[in-house]
Parts: C-alpha cells; sequence; structure tokens
C-alpha cells in the first residue's frame, strides 16, 4: 500500500502541476534584469522564477501528505483497536506503569477519601517532586495534598508503617493495604 | 469525579461545546467584517470561528473567574450567548453585512453546471480534500479512545482542568501549595479551564474523550488556515481554485506529521499554542497585505489565546507584536511611521490587557516562576551562564532539521523566506515572518540559556515540544509564501502602498 501511495503521489504532482500551468501558472514571467542596477539584476533574475519555485512547495507538499497517509491510516487504526475497550478509570491512569506505581492502593485510597478532604503522604521523603509525589497527588486530584497536622487522611506510601515518622496519636489506626502501603484517618476528622 | 452540569451524552458534548465555541466566534467574524454572512462564507470560516470562539470565551471565563465568579455549564452558555449577541447586533446593523445572504437555488442542472466549469485544481483539490475529511474522522475515532500519556499533560494541565472542574473557582490553597511546586502554577489557565469547560458539558471527567476536543481543536486550526490561505492567495482569471490545490495537501501534510498528532495527543499545551499561532500569523500577514483591520483584531483575538496558553506563548507574542510594529512602522509610502504602526500597537495592547487578569491574580497571591527572568537579563549571569548556549542551539537545529520529525517544514520556511526577500515577491510578509521566527527561535534559545535546571535532562525532555509554536509559524510562512510566489506577477501581488484606506472595507467575497 505504501508504493501503491508513493505511486499514486507522483501522480497526483503530475496533475497538480499540469493545472497549475493549464491556469498560467508556474511559467516563468519574461526577465527584465538586463535593464536594471547590479542589485536590481540580482532581484529581476529571481523574479521570474518565483512561480516555479510556488510550485515545488506544491509538489512537496503533495509528496509527503500521499506517501504518508497510509502510515497515518495505520497507526491511527491501529490505536483504535488497541484501545477500543480501554476502561476510563484506567485510561486516566495509564502512566503509573511508568512509575511502576501501586495503582491498586491508590484506587483503594481514592475510594476512601470523600469530596473536600485533604492527605498526607509519609514518608515525606516522597515529596521531592519527583515521578511518585506527582503521580499520588494527580491520581488524588481534586482532594488536596496537605502537612500532616492538616490533614484528615495519613497514607504511608510504599514504607513500613512502623519505620515511618508521624504523629500515632493523630492518626492512631492504619489500615494496611498490604505490605508498606497504608491508610489511617485522622482521630478526630470531621 | 461527581457528575455535575447538564448531564448529556459524551458525543453530544463534543458537538455541544463545539457549538458554543463556534457562534460567538463566528459573530466576532462578522462583526470584524472577515467574513459576510452568506451560508459560504460561515461554513469556510468555521474553524477559524472555533478558535477565535475559544480564544474569546476562555478569556471572558479566566476574567469572570480571577473576579471570583464561579464557573458552571450555564455560566458558560451566558458568556457565549451575551459574546454571541454583543457581536452580532452591531454587526447586523450595518446594511452590508447581510447584502450576500439569498436563498440557495438548487437544481440538478445548475448544479451540473457549476461541476463543469470547475478547473482541474478543484478536482485535484477536492479529492485531497475528501482523503483529509476521512483520514480526520478516523483520527477523531482514535483520538476518543486514548489514554492519558505524558507526564505534563497530566501533571500540570490535566491536574489544573480537574480541579477547576471540581471547585468551579480559582482553589487558592491549591494554587499556592508548595506541595504543588512541580506543577508551574504560574501558567496561564486557559488550557485547564478550557478542559474543565469540556468536563462540564459531558458531565464528568471523561479524559478519553478529551483527546477529541484537542483533535476538533487541531482540525479548527488546519480549517483556518484553509480559510486564511484562500485569502492569501491571488485570483488568476478571476478564480482562486488553483491556490486550493497547494493548501489542501500543505494542510494535509500538518494533519500527517507524526510529530504533531503525537504531541497533540499528549494533551500538552504546546501543539494547542502552535495551532492558535498558526492562524494569528496568516491572519496579521493579511492584514500587512490589504490593511483590513478585521484580519489585525483577527490575529488579535488568536494571539491573546496563545499568550494566556502557557509562559512561552507570552514571548511568542511578544515575538510576533514586535516584528509586526516593526513591519508597518518601517513600512514604505506611510505618511507618518507612528501613524502607520498605530493599529499594531493598539493591538498590542490589547493583547496585553486580555493577560492581565491572571497576571495580576498570581501576583496578589504571590505566585512566582522557575524562569529567573530578571536575572537572565543581566550580562554577568548570561555570561556565566554562556555555556548552555551551544547545547541548546545544536539541539534545536537538530530538532528542526532532521526530516523525520518536521517533514522539513523549517527549512521549507527559511528557503522561502530567504528568496521572497531577495526576489522582492512578497517582501513585507517575507520581512514579517523573518523578524517573528528569528525572535522567537532566540526566545526559546535564552529560555535554555537562563534555565535552572539541569541542561541535558531539560533539553531531551522538552527541546521538540518548545520549538511546536516556532514550527507552526514556520508552517504558516510556507503556506502564506508559496501562495504568493506560485502568482508572482499574476493576481494582486504584494501591494506596498498605503493601506489605512482598505481598514473598514467589507468582507472580500471567498469564492
Amino acid at each position: 500500500m505504501t508504493t501503491l501511495l508513493q505511486i499514486f503521489a507522483v501522480v497526483m504532482i503530475g496533475l497538480t502541476v499540469g493545472a497549475w500551468i493549464a491556469a498560467g501558472l508556474g511559467v516563468p514571467a519574461p526577465s527584465t534584469a538586463d535593464r536594471l542596477p547590479w542589485w536590481r539584476r540580482f532581484e529581476g533574475w529571481l523574479k521570474p522564477n518565483a512561480r516555479g519555485l510556488g510550485i515545488a512547495v506544491a509538489v512537496v507538499a503533495t509528496f509527503f501528505f500521499w506517501t504518508q497517509l497510509w502510515n497515518y491510516w495505520v497507526a491511527r487504526t491501529g490505536e483504535r483497536r488497541a484501545f477500543a475497550t480501554l476502561p476510563s478509570d484506567v485510561a486516566r491512569h495509564q502512566d503509573a506503569s511508568i512509575g511502576k506505581i501501586n495503582q491498586p492502593f491508590l484506587d483503594f485510597v481514592r475510594r476512601k477519601l470523600k469530596p473536600g478532604d485533604t492527605y498526607a503522604i509519609a514518608p515525606s521523603s516522597i515529596l521531592n517532586g519527583g515521578y511518585q509525589h506527582q503521580w499520588i497527588s494527580y491520581v488524588l486530584t481534586p482532594n488536596l495534598l496537605v502537612d500532616p497536622e492538616d490533614a484528615d487522611w495519613l497514607i504511608v506510601f510504599k514504607a513500613d508503617p512502623e519505620q515511618v515518622d508521624y504523629d500515632d496519636e493523630s492518626f492512631p489506626a492504619l489500615e494496611m493495604f498490604e505490605d508498606k502501603y497504608a491508610i489511617g484517618r485522622r482521630a478526630d476528622a470531621r | 469525579m461527581r457528575l455535575e452540569g447538564v448531564p448529556m451524552r459524551v458525543d453530544l458534548a463534543q458537538f455541544a461545546i463545539t457549538l458554543l465555541y463556534v457562534l460567538p466566534g463566528a459573530a466576532f467574524l462578522l462583526f470584524a467584517r472577515v467574513i459576510a454572512a452568506t451560508p459560504r462564507q460561515l461554513f469556510a470560516a468555521l474553524g477559524l470561528a472555533y478558535l477565535c470562539g475559544v480564544a474569546i470565551v476562555m478569556l471572558s471565563a479566566i476574567l469572570l473567574l480571577v473576579i471570583g465568579v464561579p464557573m458552571s455549564a450555564p455560566v458558560y452558555l451566558v458568556i457565549a450567548l451575551a459574546l454571541t449577541a454583543a457581536f452580532l447586533v452591531p454587526a447586523l446593523r450595518r446594511p452590508e453585512t447581510l447584502v450576500g445572504w439569498h436563498p440557495p437555488r438548487l437544481s440538478w442542472k445548475s448544479f451540473r453546471e457549476w461541476l463543469g466549469a470547475r478547473t482541474p485544481a478543484w478536482w485535484i483539490a477536492a479529492l485531497t480534500l475528501f482523503v483529509l475529511g476521512v483520514m480526520v474522522l478516523v483520527g477523531y475515532m482514535s483520538a476518543v479512545k486514548l489514554p492519558v500519556v505524558g507526564w505534563d499533560g497530566w501533571s500540570i494541565w490535566l491536574r489544573k482542568g480537574l480541579v477547576l472542574f471540581d471547585s468551579g473557582s480559582l482553589p487558592t490553597e491549591f494554587f499556592t501549595s508548595a506541595k504543588y511546586d512541580y506543577m508551574h502554577a504560574d501558567y496561564p489557565i486557559l488550557l485547564p479551564l478550557w478542559e474543565s469547560a469540556f468536563f462540564r458539558f459531558a458531565g464528568a471527567a471523561d479524559v478519553q474523550a478529551l483527546h477529541g476536543q484537542f483533535w476538533i481543536m487541531f482540525v479548527a486550526g488546519l480549517w483556518a488556515g484553509a480559510f486564511l490561505a484562500h485569502r492569501i492567495a491571488a485570483a488568476v482569471d478571476g478564480s482562486k481554485e488553483w491556490a486550493a490545490a497547494l493548501w489542501a495537501p500543505a494542510l494535509g501534510l500538518l494533519l500527517v506529521t507524526a510529530t504533531v498528532r503525537v504531541q497533540l495527543m499528549t494533551m500538552y499545551a504546546d501543539i494547542p499554542l502552535a495551532i492558535f499561532a498558526f492562524a494569528a500569523v496568516l491572519a496579521f500577514s493579511l492584514w500587512l497585505a490589504d490593511g483590513r483591520s478585521g484580519y489585525l483584531w483577527t490575529g488579535a483575538v488568536l494571539l491573546s489565546a496563545v499568550a494566556s496558553l502557557k509562559n512561552e506563548g507570552l514571548t511568542t507574542a511578544a515575538a510576533v507584536l514586535g516584528a509586526l510594529v516593526l513591519i508597518r512602522f518601517f513600512a514604505p509610502g506611510s505618511s507618518s511611521r507612528i501613524q502607520s504602526a498605530k493599529p499594531a500597537l493598539v493591538a498590542s495592547a490589547a493583547v496585553v490587557i486580555t493577560t492581565l487578569p491572571w497576571r495580576i491574580w498570581i501576583k496578589l497571591q504571590d505566585i512566582s516562576g522557575d524562569l529567573p527572568v530578571g536575572q537572565g537579563l543581566s550580562p554577568s549571569f548570561l555570561w556565566d551562564h554562556r555555556s548552555r548556549v551551544r547545547p541548546t542551539w545544536e539541539a534545536i537545529i537538530e530538532q528542526l532539521t532532521s526530516p523525520g520529525i518536521w517533514n522539513l517544514i523549517p527549512a521549507l520556511a527559511v528557503g522561502l523566506i530567504l528568496f521572497c526577500l531577495l526576489a522582492g515577491v512578497g517582501r513585507r510578509v517575507a520581512a514579517f515572518y523573518s523578524i517573528a521566527l528569528s525572535v522567537t527561535l532566540a526566545v526559546i534559545v535564552w529560555a535554555y540559556w537562563i534555565s535552572p535546571y539541569e541542561l541535558d535532562w531539560h533539553l531531551r525532555t522538552s527541546v521538540d515540544r518548545t520549538v511546536a509554536g516556532f514550527v507552526m509559524i514556520c508552517a504558516a510562512a510556507a503556506l502564506n509564501l508559496s501562495l504568493l510566489l506560485a502568482s508572482a506577477g499574476l493576481g494582486d501581488g504584494d501591494k506596498d502602498d498605503d493601506l489605512t484606506s482598505a481598514a473598514a472595507d467589507p468582507p472580500p467575497p471567498h469564492d
């Protein structure tokens, strides 16, 4: 199909150039360069060929368009097939795999958080502006990431809760999702 | 994500919100005398109307948000209808607006006669446009199934879009929190607000369907390009059909350029910025060529969107406006240079004013960007960081000249600009593009020069995107100048006389 479209592109180029020449375009204008000073002569030498350059652009555009069309078609239809049955929730969190993030845990956290609830993340070393920090706060949007003392929830991410420094009076009970992943609600939460 | 607004099927939302932008945009184009109220002109200008509509609705919404008005689907509807009425009422009061409005007389015989009178160039363009239309539909159908990929797409833009959808207002605690430092809180919010507006009409934050909106915006850009290119082309023997055989494959080339599609579907702001810049410079070049003020104001509206999409958009807008003012200032045949440049200066002031609400809000919230702009103007700072210039330049040039990335569009544009400047064909327009592009490129280099980030990483992760605006201005230049060159000496050509008398002319015919 690529070869076929390359041949078709050449045919289209021929037709375009033919159509333009038939319309009076592309034919070099008569040169008036002989009667002018040198800088005008240079200009006068270029000007008659201007129409040809216009045609050259049409040739390039026609060639590139038709020859890349098949790749475009294959890519788009391939995408459509690949993602046709992708659930909306997975589509939103596709990039979790890049950062090797425990997305099931974050989905679990999302179900816990109510609109307007705030949360903090422990250990604080995660909050370094890196991928994990950005990803967790994106997934939990629109809930706001705050300091632990202002948070309704504490999320322990990729760390042993026993080893994490947090205020266990404010967050007395942590619910373990799996090893190194836990969530706790503030004791006096709203 | 909670449901709110007017619940409706997502497909219907795609259509409804597109109409929400097209209506005020078309009314603006009628008001600005860019188009006449004929079905043909309204159809031809649909893409441009969409882009203008997005700009004026979103800029109005930003202003309302900043002064504390919460956004909802009904509020967007009121904004769109109010803007439509504000532009349409004065436009309809002008006697010439409805002159071209005749009920179409359709008959098989007249259609056959019309078809028989078409030139070969028309048939070539019609075939190309038919295929283009099919590809656009295929592109849309795959876009609405795509997942969210691209770090900045979700971390900067979509994050803000989701928050704006959820809160309806500007959540100060979110924008000012040090915990969200990485999301560039200072970036203008046109794009996230536009995303949140779609979510409102869709009734939910459907991020897959949101890709469809990005695709619609891109197609609107191509459509606007077709409309403006057709206006740029000179009539040869009373017909512009020859021009369609050039602009149709040229715009098709943009459609099949893989880099454009890939970047667009990451939902970053760079391609939207580039689309608006593309249409804006074409509109400005029309103003430079024939002096109709409607083109100037159309360009200014589009450029306001550019400046409100991203911080880089602000510098791109400054580069384009600077070029416009300079060209008008030094335009030959003007009685007074200041007088000649005055409309461009007024348009520049208008663009600046539209960016103020957001800039004032972030200043009041003490939000600042990560680029040390103040230091970046200090000669000693620049000297100390001079080692960053060469690798930046090399990375940019590699981006712009590798055939597989941007389909040689920048090289083509540079060649055409040089030829036009030397040959004296469309020299004014070529000079405009050359200044705008040179300054845009210089500002990109400068941004990397003064950036606080490690250079290799910064270039590796962003240089393909930061040149997008530059490339699309190159695409506009190549399209514009090739149309001027192809008809050099045959049509009206490049007019370098006093253009002020054409400022309020009625819209030109659009065959």
